[in-house]
């Protein structure tokens, strides 16, 4: 389990020094920040004293080794555009878009599992086929088409949810959260559909096809004719079989929510990392960019690690060291 | 509805509240709320007082400024012409600055006090411009001041200015908070509280204005005009902007990438050094059609280099027509007859309709002959190549008020060789209405 473990973590850092050397290369090709930030009416003295500011007059194998010295020490640099530690820029930014990527999950397994469940159980009611017709629609419309949507139906036309921002928040350790408030549920609400529309139809397709295929499975059928109750042979002995799928599927969506969640945020003025990502991109901003990614990389590798366990305890058959992707015994 | 704030949504957001940080047109537009500047331009770009309520040249080096008497800061610290000395010093030395005000106090020798208002600003070198130069540099206090950094601006601490409105709450990159300065110098403006909204996206600030939580949105979309005047609701206001978006040809090289003849090789000379062929590719743009086609009327077409609000600029010039008959001529003359291939380069996402109005610029040059083909560029790599001189002919905005820095910055060019400056002049297309 250490040892298993341990390679993940040393897997981690691979990757994430890889995306560094890709980033600060890719950057460098793409532009120089200075043409961007510097008012067009600055002479060449304040255009030199920027790129000196930055690092930027040094070779760029330099400028890499200062960032890989500072990093080691904790230090991702500071943003050129915000003048703040670009980790703790990216890390004020995160609850914002962490209450809305949990929001927006639970609302997905809570009705993607359910109305998969319905589905599958009575594939041939009406109401599955419904089910059914529905979670097409729902996978095939895009994002930021649905949002326009939501915004025109239920603020400009309806006036009962705000169209765009947090809404008030409340402090928790340390930290501002819109949960926690009555309006800021309010405001949470549209984006959070937005973004679980397309996962309820992902999940609950899952969950149907799980079940379709297990329900008629031996174990299941000596369950029912051992008179279980119908409630525990669905929740343990069928969802417990299925759940493995829906967990990996859960934890890619959770990461792809928070690392991607850009077009939502976007629509909603949600200020969360993916707006300030996008900024950060259309003005070279790379200690932004690179702490962002640093932290989306370590994101998904927690978030898959963490799944790996969870298919541990849901099949104990699923030992933990086949479980590690390329390990070899 | 009187406790409810004036909710504003902005197209971009302030990166700092220091307002020496960062010269941009958002963090001056955002911070002249809480801070002054000495002077400022009226909406047909003359000078007008404000925190000076006069000032002259005495001579080619020498201005005398008076201050208006009786400003006092936030906090109750009066203002001082000390306070400019200080502010001059202190606009260098901000750190990690992505862009400065240094420019502007560069070629200042000396602050001199002459007494409670007056005080005299000695240049190292004649500057016609200086006194505008204080229309966008914020008047700080020592007292207050003195050992500012920016995370002090930005925090609330120190954000303490002579402007009409009072700090009441920032946070990066989504909103800012504003009470109304009782004690405000000038005209007490009418409402108690703002709250600026920060949303980049076109389409949530139209609705946030529909839907009733924004009551003012600025960088209304073209295509959102119509029927928003149509909303009696809704109210639009616009302005002749101080924005022109020209065409930069490369007319100093002998060679220019980009420039071909009409089968893809590359030619012996560049054609763009020849003032006929410029001639002829202006006169091939159909200037009235791209403002009332792409982008709905919201712009002017240009008939000169100064925009609508310059005060030198010349009324009455006829606007310009298209003339593809005239065009090619120019071009035959030039010893183009046949034309050539041209690839033309522009931003995209940097203002409406850009890829558009490049493309029907590409239109216009292809029906005289000229082959054009449309390279347009995210604005991360577009201006970093631009001023790499990677392009022959390319597109792009410059905004001032002031047509003689208009003159220096966009027509002449220097040569990075030899320092010698000679003007070119890049056919300007037009004027979008802000």
């Amino acid at each position: 389990m250490s040892s298993w473990l341990l390679r993940r973590l040393i897997q981690a850092g691979f990757v994430v020094l890889a995306m560094t050397v890709i980033v600060f290369a890719g950057l460098h090709l793409a532009g120089n920040p200075v043409d961007i930030l510097v008012s067009p009416d600055a002479d060449a003295a304040e255009r030199a004293r920027i790129a000196a500011v930055f690092g930027l007059d040094r070779p760029l194998w330099r400028q890499y080794l200062l960032f890989l010295e500072r990093a080691v020490q904790g230090d991702l640099g500071r943003s050129f555009i915000y003048n703040q530690p670009a980790l703790s820029l990216v890390v004020e930014r995160l609850p914002a878009t962490l209450e809305l990527s949990v929001l927006a999950l639970l609302l997905a397994v809570g009705f993607g599992i359910s109305l998969g469940l319905l589905a599958g159980l009575r594939p041939h009611a009406p109401v599955s086929r419904l089910i059914m017709a529905g979670s097409v629609v729902g996978l095939s419309l895009p994002t930021f088409w649905v949002g326009l949507m939501l915004v025109v139906a239920f603020s400009v036309r309806l006036g009962w949810l705000p169209s765009s921002g947090r809404g008030a928040t409340v402090p928790l350790l340390g930290v501002e959260w819109s949960f926690l408030t009555l309006d800021g549920l309010r405001h949470l609400a549209l984006p959070a559909v937005n973004l679980a529309l397309f996962k309820v139809a992902l999940i609950l397709r899952l969950t149907r096809a799980g079940v379709r295929e297990v329900v008629h499975l031996d174990y299941v059928r000596f369950a029912r004719a051992r008179g279980l109750a119908p409630s525990r042979v669905i929740g343990v002995h069928i969802l417990r079989a299925i759940l493995i799928p829906i967990v990996t599927v859960i934890g890619l969506e959770f990461c792809s929510t928070i690392a991607f969640s850009m077009v939502t945020e976007s629509i909603f003025a949600w200020p969360g990392i993916g707006r300030l990502m996008i900024e950060s991109i259309q003005v070279l901003d790379r200690p932004v960019i690179v702490a962002y990614l640093v932290a989306v990389v370590l994101l998904f590798v927690t978030v898959n690690l963490l799944a790996d366990i969870l298919y541990r305890l849901l099949d104990p058959r699923v030992g933990l060291a086949d479980a590690a992707p390329g390990a070899v015994r | 509805m009187a406790s409810r704030p004036l909710a504003i949504g902005a197209i971009s957001a302030p990166n700092s509240l220091d307002p020496h940080f960062y010269q941009s047109p958002t963090n001056n537009q955002t911070l002249r709320q809480i801070f002054d500047p000495l002077l400022t331009e009226d909406a047909e770009g003359r000078l007008r007082p404000l925190l000076a309520q006069s000032w002259r040249a005495l001579d080619e080096l020498t201005w005398e400024f008076t201050l208006r008497p009786g400003v006092r800061f936030h906090d109750g610290t009066p203002l001082t012409p000390d306070d400019v000395a200080f502010t001059i010093e202190r606009v260098p030395n901000v750190l990690n600055s992505p862009g400065s005000f240094a420019p502007y106090v560069r070629n200042i020798a000396a602050v001199d006090v002459i007494d409670a208002t007056r005080f005299r600003i000695r240049s190292k070198t004649p500057n016609p411009y200086l006194d505008r130069d204080f229309t966008n540099l914020y008047i700080l206090s020592r007292k207050i001041h003195a050992d500012a950094a920016t995370a002090d601006f930005t925090s609330g601490k120190l954000a303490v200015g002579t402007g009409a409105f009072r700090y009441a709450g920032f946070t990066v990159g989504q909103q800012i908070e504003l009470d109304r300065n009782p004690d405000f110098w000038g005209t007490p403006t009418g409402w108690s509280r703002i709250r600026t909204r920060f949303i980049p996206d076109a389409g949530a600030r139209v609705a946030g204005l529909l839907a009733g939580d924004l009551d003012l949105i600025d960088g209304v979309p073209v295509q959102d005009v119509a029927h928003l005047a149509a909303d009696p609701k809704v109210a639009i206001f616009s302005v002749a902007s101080a924005t022109s978006v020209y065409l930069f040809p490369d007319a100093s090289r002998d060679q220019s990438p980009f420039v071909t003849d009409r089968t893809g090789q590359p030619l012996d000379r560049n054609p763009l050094k020849d003032p006929r062929v410029r001639k002829a590719l202006s006169l091939a743009i159909d200037r009235k059609g791209i403002v009332e086609k792409l982008l709905l009327g919201q712009g002017i077409p240009t008939d000169q280099f100064a925009p609508p609000p310059a005060p030198d600029r010349l009324p009455g010039r006829p606007a310009p027509v298209a003339d593809p008959v005239r065009a090619k001529q120019l071009l035959a003359e030039a010893g183009y007859p046949d034309g050539f291939g041209l690839t033309i380069h522009g931003p995209s996402g940097f203002f409406t309709s850009d890829v558009a109005v490049l493309q029907a610029v590409a239109q216009g040059f292809s029906r005289i002959g000229v082959d054009t083909k449309v390279e347009t560029l995210p604005i991360a790599t577009f201006f970093s190549r631009a001023t790499n001189r990677d392009f022959a002919l390319f597109m792009t905005t410059y905004a001032t008020t002031n047509s003689a820095e208009l003159l220096r910055q966009v027509v002449l060019t220097k040569n990075p060789d030899t320092g010698a400056c000679r003007a070119v002049q890049p056919p300007a297309l037009f004027q979008p209405e802000g």
